[in-house]
């Protein structure tokens, strides 16, 4: 356990040391409220994504808590992500592996890991990417007589499709996206959410922004029905030192 | 040009974005028809007994199914589920469909709808024809009896209602009962890879929750016509082969339900 704390301390001490040069810390807290099948009522979630950059490396890390849901798990969802861009003519390349823990139950939890790209175009963003889910039983649900500890669900394809109306160096923006992954969540692919996102600045390190979501289920079978909504609010602090 | 009329016959675009009518509409009237017709108890005069579960038919064309029920009218199992894709929502297909089932008191079938049942306004005709999507009945034997729960999620979610019916189910009737089983059109985990839909991840969660808690034995789907099964916690999912006459390897599961165990296996046609 020293050990962990050291190796910590060290890389703390290497990224404060890096800091001045050219990396940067990036704050995200988010609320959401909203309502789905399975909520029974009212759901209300929070979170903080911090991400550190430095040249064009990127790590993030970031953790969910519910403070109203039927689930009664206040730690409900944590990620980890490391990116790099690269650049391919004249086009940046975003792309990062990552991490997703899904604490959705005392018995059992989700463990997805993946890779994804992501690359601008005036005003579209386009992400892809796969990933590796795995639903898995724990220790504590033995006295259930488990016969099956563990079900993965493999190479199931991430997208996301966002249209911004002003380019991103505007000020502010107002953009929609189709995708079937959100901050702590992937779904199958064939569960597609949309999403309405309306942002700006509010100083030279503070953006705003505001997000409607919409999950219909079924609709890849032809046959939609509504499944969830939500609406999340949030800041994104980029504090400059 | 003859692929693109095919196809239209057979899916409605409209349904991408919005469906004839909710979940938790089909939901109520299902109860409602339930309340006026309550299903009754199964009897199976041995400790041993067998039922059978087919799914996506997709009539029109029904040679697939003629096959089966003969097999079954001669086999004679407990119960027929079948477990959605019954038809592809046109009125026709329910009346071809239903043309060729036999009477209930000859074979018990147990319907359920899937996705394409709701196409081109077709749970008005389901409803017409069969009465309910939601319903739970129990198959006894001289010393226990066991818990048969039949789910309407072809559109892809239970909504709201259902689920808390079938919360309250697990928790009341469930103990009752020494197996229980599940039966579905849209199978919950992807196992491979398939256009067609599940459902959602957080519907997923307190689904799989559910069957750990209240020791489902079996869930049955169909949707993905192409079987297969997995063991998650206590419970077997196990998917069905497409029934429909186009279909290369048509198949149809029989399982055994005994003292001490549930076991299952696929008869082809």
């Amino acid at each position: 356990m020293q050990n962990t704390y050291k190796a910590l301390y060290l890389i703390l001490l290497i990224m404060a040391c890096c800091y001045p040069a050219n990396s940067q810390v990036e704050l995200d807290y988010l609320l959401d409220l909203g309502q789905t099948n399975v909520s029974q009522g009212l759901y209300i979630s929070t979170a903080l994504v911090s991400a550190y950059s430095f040249d064009k490396y990127t790590l993030k890390a970031g953790a969910q808590f519910q403070l109203i849901h039927p689930s009664s798990r206040v730690f409900s969802a944590a990620e980890f992500v490391a990116g790099r861009c690269f650049c391919v003519g004249k086009q940046t390349l975003e792309a990062e592996a990552f991490y997703l823990y899904r604490n959705f139950s005392s018995l059992m939890f989700i463990s997805n890991w993946g890779l994804a790209v992501g690359i601008w175009k005036r005003h579209w963003r386009f992400d892809l990417g796969q990933d590796f889910k795995a639903y898995r039983v724990r220790e504590k649900a033995l006295s259930y007589e488990t016969e099956g500890r563990v079900i993965r669900e493999n190479f199931n394809l991430i997208y996301r499709i966002a249209y911004f109306v002003n380019s991103p160096e505007k000020p502010w923006n107002i953009s929609l996206s189709l995708t079937n992954r959100d901050y702590f969540l992937i779904n199958q692919e064939t569960n597609p959410m949309l999403s309405l996102r309306a942002e700006t600045y509010v100083s030279s390190t503070m953006r705003l922004y505001l997000e409607n979501w919409y999950k219909p289920a079924g609709a890849l079978n032809m046959s939609a029905h509504y499944f969830g909504y939500f609406a999340r609010t949030g800041f994104i602090w980029t504090p400059a030192f | 040009m003859g692929l693109c009329l095919s196809a239209c016959l057979q899916i409605e675009p409209r349904g991408f974005f919005v469906s004839y009518e909710s979940v938790d509409q089909r939901f109520e009237q299902s109860m409602t028809w339930n309340d006026q017709h309550p299903f009754p108890t199964l009897v199976s005069s041995e400790e041993e007994y067998e039922f059978y579960a087919v799914s996506d038919i997709h009539a029109g064309k029904t040679n697939n199914l003629g096959l089966f029920l003969e097999q079954a009218l001669l086999q004679q199992p407990i119960a027929v589920f079948m477990a959605g894709d019954l038809t592809t929502g046109n009125a026709n297909d329910y009346h071809e469909l239903y043309a060729v089932l036999p009477p209930q008191d000859s074979l018990p079938l147990f319907p359920i709808p899937g996705n394409h049942d709701l196409y081109f306004g077709g749970w008005k005709q389901y409803r017409l024809l069969f009465g309910s999507s939601v319903y739970s009945f129990s198959i006894k034997t001289s010393q226990t009896s066991d818990l048969y729960i039949c789910l309407d999620n072809a559109g892809g979610t239970l909504g709201a209602l259902q689920l808390e019916w079938l919360k309250e189910l697990l928790l009341y009737e469930r103990p009752q009962h020494r197996y229980c089983v599940l039966v579905n059109h849209n199978n919950w985990v992807r196992l491979r890879r398939m256009l067609a839909t599940n459902p959602y991840v957080e519907e997923l969660e307190v689904l799989l929750e559910l069957c750990l808690k209240h020791r489902v034995d079996l869930v049955i789907s169909g949707h993905d016509h192409k079987s297969h099964a997995a063991v998650f916690g206590k419970t077997l999912f196990i998917t069905l082969d497409a029934l429909r006459d186009s279909y290369p390897t048509p198949s149809y599961l029989i399982v055994s339900v005994g003292p001490d165990a549930i076991n299952y296996s696929y008869r082809n046609l």
